[in-house]
């Protein structure tokens, strides 16, 4: 259901996309952190052909998962300041799909309210961590609730 | 009735978590948040819990009216009150739930002279 400036919470900013030098910033990064794993495990290693094996895999691995952009959520990032000064609320992109997941195990009748429910809880929350906090104590809150539902759903159709 | 029974209920009887105070008329429904702040419940307590009381026809929820959250740009949100049949029966359960306990579950604190407290 359509609640207007509720829907903020869900609207992502399509022009906003991660800037090309956080790219590289985060790609630095993710060598030094392949530098200093080489040197704390070259002293373990038998030849330097598995030194330079072991190396070029973690490279590899680290740039491939910066350049899918799935290394740390936060890197590359703009800053929680910013982001504040720009005045948008968002809802954290990590509590929709953990909300989504939640509500499949309830009833498909149930589902709808379920999530408006929700998103006036995490419209109360102040901060982001407390509202992917919140998603994710009711995705583990989940299972009983559901069952709650579901079993007095079967008592009152009996 | 379980301890965590008897504090939704005294707080949707508004009364606090020690039932001694009158916070708030028990016919103002509580938001779901709110409940979740005040009883200190987990998630997965509270929610089945006033489910459950939901189903026994104790419990009703209900959602604020659309013009409010509206004009203040948000989503609605839902709140749960004591049915008239919840209100009636709720102080009656409590007191006998509470005459049944023993003293030291029934204050939650351990008195001298009383087993299970100090001396």
């Amino acid at each position: 259901m359509s609640r207007g400036p509720g829907k903020e919470l869900n609207r992502t900013e399509p022009g906003r996309r991660q800037q090309p030098s956080s790219r590289v910033t985060t790609l630095v990064a993710a060598l030094s952190v392949c530098a200093a794993l080489f040197s704390a495990l070259s002293p373990q290693l038998d030849t330097p052909l598995d030194a330079v094996l072991v190396s070029t895999l973690v490279a590899a691995l680290m740039v491939v998962a910066v350049l899918t952009g799935s290394l740390v959520g936060s890197l590359g990032r703009q800053p929680a300041a910013a982001r504040r000064q720009a005045g948008v609320v968002q809802a954290p992109r990590t509590a929709r799909p953990v909300l989504w997941l939640a509500v499949r195990l309830l009833p498909a009748a149930d589902r709808a309210d379920w999530l408006e429910e929700q998103r006036g809880y995490l419209a109360d929350l102040p901060s982001p961590r407390g509202r992917r906090a919140w998603a994710v104590r009711q995705l583990a809150a989940m299972p009983r609730y559901a069952l709650a539902v579901r079993t007095g759903r079967d008592k009152e159709s009996a | 009735m379980t301890p965590h029974t008897q504090t939704v209920l005294r707080m949707l009887l508004g009364r606090s978590a020690d039932g001694e105070r009158q916070t708030s008329a028990p016919s103002e429904g509580l938001y779901g948040l709110e409940l979740s702040r005040l009883s200190g419940l987990p998630n997965g307590t509270l929610f089945p819990l006033l489910e459950r009381l939901r189903q026994a026809g104790w419990v009703e929820r209900y959602w604020e009216a659309d013009e409010s959250a509206e004009a203040e740009g948000r989503p609605r949100r839902r709140f749960f009150r004591l049915t008239p049949e919840g209100a009636e029966r709720a102080p009656h359960a409590l007191a006998e739930a509470s005459a049944a306990a023993p003293a030291t579950v029934r204050t939650g604190v351990p008195r001298p002279g009383i087993a299970g407290g100090r001396r």
